[in-house]
């Protein structure tokens, strides 16, 4: 019985490094498919995110970056093929292994994630400041964040906001899941301001009018350059033909006039 | 007939029984008296083979059990646990039936074998009963009505009286010498002194995995001479 | 502006979503309840197989360790790439999910088995039952009814883990709740209905297993 109990342990143990080599392995796969030779675009995005992206009631899906991912298929003579993968870590996880060929999420333009990916402007333009939330009115005495001290501020983690708020150690940071849950929490009184996106500030607002906003200003090292297109950087290809499409809707004003008919300043 | 021989049982280093040798013999009741721990439960599950044996050998019939398919010696030797180990989820008639199912008697004939040993017995009013609402005397009644029902030649049954009171203990006499009369092997341990006077046929004496002293009351007439550990043990 | 009324356009939407928390709810739970019942009779100690029985313990080792989150995403990224296949999101979140919540019924029933009295099964043994028989007419019934309220309990956790199928993308009943939110901005009337459909879930398992245990009353009161 003994030996049953060593083969099967080993064994195990075996298998656990079978795996563990492979995954270790797989991070160096070359597995970047050629784009010229596949008939689609594939589109890496997660629904629940309006009005950049949205399953509206009949069940498809629309946004923002639906209409420039369409815009975009048609430029690069493509068919679009929309993968909903739920969550930041799922889309990232997909771009590497290559299973998408493009991030289209609203995904702010920022230093570090420039460093491990490359990410094409398609909208916003430099943004230097960021606007705080207040339900109702903004407290006495408030003209800055610099007068929030020991204030709690519902940010989304690992966010461009959350980012930003670093250099203020005095305020209180409150995560929040998604960002909607932001918007309950200054209404609740949670939370005495939420830092978000400025599209999702125009978002809240034109729904609560009552909502006040602070600009939180940005040093140079965290504005962020609007919003990107990320691709693997290792796909330059891909990457040259997108810029060369964003390039050529803008000129054609066409984002323009999506950021229009979805409300996007 | 089962002839025991040289038997030797030990579970990690602790001896339970040192070669003890003893038989059973049919129409009789062979008891196995003495004190507690001296190895009478460990004897009578090491001939239905719940123990291993580290040495001896077991005939029944001068046929080795240990030969025996498990099945083969369910059907030849019975066995009544101390605490009667009914299946709580099973009606008293469906107890006493489901062992001849597994053994392959027709639904019908099984129903009516355990109907007829459960009328003897005075429970086939229960039959319908769970274990759980049953009293001690009543469980050991099925307890025996399940393990006849398999028609096997040798009954053991493990400190019988353990938790009866006096009333059942008379019924529980009057079903043994029944059985004994049909020509059943009856074995049985009891540390009940009262029990075991009641029922003396034929008497191993235990003490420490040993078998001190046999006594058969038919030839023997003088207990205190020929037995007298023995006695003293039964007139404590 | 928390009113029903407008979630009725997004009716089909909430369906669907229910439609697929309930189909994985239900896949997972069997699922798990096979796989984790195999490896417990294999692994407990009355059925002694050695050689099964340190290899299940690996299993549950791995199981009950790795959050289910992770398992999720193992299944969906890692293990397709090692084997060069390629699933949708349902099959791998589900079959993580059963691979999960199989390690934690498999510890139940192998303490359920384990639990019952040796006594039993040595009267099986007088009685000539072989090791299956006694298992199946004698010791299963007794260990479903001690373990059937704790088997509740994963189920009942397993319904709460099918809202982990929205990070890979699968269009659950949360998703589908936030999805509207982020239209409409209406978390209270959302979150509250879908909380009353999860509850409605969960309560049908209630009743069932309540039922169950009336069933098997076998004289107690």
């Amino acid at each position: 019985m003994k030996n049953y109990k060593k083969i099967s342990i080993i064994m195990g143990l075996a298998l656990c490094a079978l795996v563990l080599a492979l995954t270790l392995f797989l991070k160096k796969e070359t597995n970047i498919q050629i784009n010229s030779q596949k008939t689609s675009f594939i589109v890496g995005t997660a629904a629940g995110y309006a009005p950049f992206v949205s399953i509206n009631a009949d069940g498809e899906y629309e946004g923002f970056d639906i209409d420039v991912a369409r815009a975009l298929a048609d430029k690069l003579g493509k068919k679009l093929e929309i993968k909903d993968l739920g969550s930041m870590t799922s889309l990232f996880m997909s771009l590497k292994q290559g299973s998408i060929d493009a991030i289209i999420w609203g995904l702010s333009i920022t230093e570090d994630r420039l460093k491990n990916v490359a990410m094409i402007r398609y909208q916003g333009e430099t943004v230097t400041e960021y606007p705080l939330l207040f339900w109702d009115r903004i407290p006495e005495g408030v003209s800055s964040i610099n007068d929030m001290k020991n204030m709690t501020i519902s940010v989304e983690p690992s966010s461009a906001q959350e980012a930003a708020l670093r250099n203020y150690s005095f305020i209180e940071k409150q995560y929040v899941d998604r960002i909607d849950d932001a918007l309950l929490n200054i209404q609740y009184g949670k939370s005495d301001a939420a830092l978000v996106e400025p599209a999702i500030a125009q978002k809240f607002q034109k729904k609560y009018p009552n909502i006040k906003i602070l600009p939180l200003i940005l040093p140079p090292e965290d504005q962020v350059q609007g919003i990107g297109i990320t691709i693997k950087k290792d796909n330059q290809e891909l990457i040259e033909r997108v810029q060369a499409a964003v390039d050529e809707l803008r000129q054609g004003g066409i984002i323009q006039a999506f950021e229009t008919k979805w409300g996007i300043a | 007939m089962v002839i025991i021989n040289t038997l030797s049982v030990a579970i990690k280093e602790q001896i339970l029984l040192k070669s003890v040798s003893c038989t059973l013999v049919p129409g009789r009741i062979t008891s196995f008296v003495g004190p507690s721990g001296a190895g009478k439960t460990t004897l009578l599950r090491a001939i239905v083979g719940l123990v291993p044996l580290q040495s001896g050998t077991i005939l029944l019939n001068n046929k080795s059990v240990a030969t025996m398919s498990n099945y083969e010696r369910a059907q030849n030797i019975g066995y009544v646990f101390q605490d009667f180990n009914l299946f709580p989820c099973m009606t008293v008639l469906e107890n006493c039936c489901d062992a001849l199912l597994i053994h392959a008697v027709p639904l019908e004939e099984a129903k009516s074998r355990a109907s007829v040993l459960l009328e003897k017995m005075g429970m086939h009013k229960y039959r319908d009963k769970y274990p759980s609402e049953l009293s001690g005397g009543q469980k050991q009644r099925v307890a025996i009505a399940r393990m006849l029902a398999l028609r096997p030649s040798v009954i053991l049954l493990d400190e019988p009286t353990a938790s009866l009171d006096p009333a059942n203990t008379d019924i529980l006499v009057e079903i043994l010498t029944q059985c004994v009369q049909e020509g059943l092997t009856v074995g049985l341990s009891t540390q009940d002194m009262s029990f075991a006077k009641k029922i003396i046929d034929r008497v191993y004496y235990l003490e420490n995995g040993e078998i001190q002293e046999f006594c058969d009351t038919k030839i023997t007439t003088n207990l205190l001479q020929e037995c007298p550990r023995l006695r003293n043990f039964l007139h404590q | 502006m928390n009113s029903i009324d407008i979630l009725i356009p997004y009716a089909s939407l909430l369906l669907k979503g229910s439609g697929i928390t309930l189909a994985a709810w239900i896949l997972a739970s069997i699922g798990s309840l096979l796989l984790g019942s195999i490896c417990g009779i294999a692994s407990s100690r009355a059925c002694s197989l050695p050689a099964f029985s340190y290899p299940i313990r690996l299993y549950t080792f791995i199981a009950k360790g790795i959050p289910a989150y992770v398992q999720i995403l193992i299944a969906y990224f890692v293990l397709p790439s090692l084997l060069g296949i390629t699933v949708s999101g349902f099959i791998a979140a589900t079959g993580a999910l059963i691979f999960c919540s199989g390690g934690y019924v498999t510890e139940i029933v192998r303490t359920g088995i384990n639990s019952i009295p040796s006594g039993q099964w040595d009267a099986c043994f007088v009685l000539g039952y072989s090791k299956w028989h006694a298992l199946k007419r004698v010791i299963a019934p007794q260990v479903i009814r001690l373990i059937l309220p704790i088997l509740l309990g994963e189920s009942e956790q397993l319904l709460k883990s099918t809202s982990l199928l929205a990070t890979i993308g699968v269009t659950e009943l949360t998703r589908a709740g936030m999805n509207i939110i982020s239209r409409e901005l209406n978390p209270l009337s959302v979150y509250l209905l879908i909380a009353c459909i999860y509850l409605l879930f969960a309560a049908i398992i209630n009743i069932l297993i309540i039922l169950a245990q009336k069933r098997m009353r076998y004289g107690n009161n």
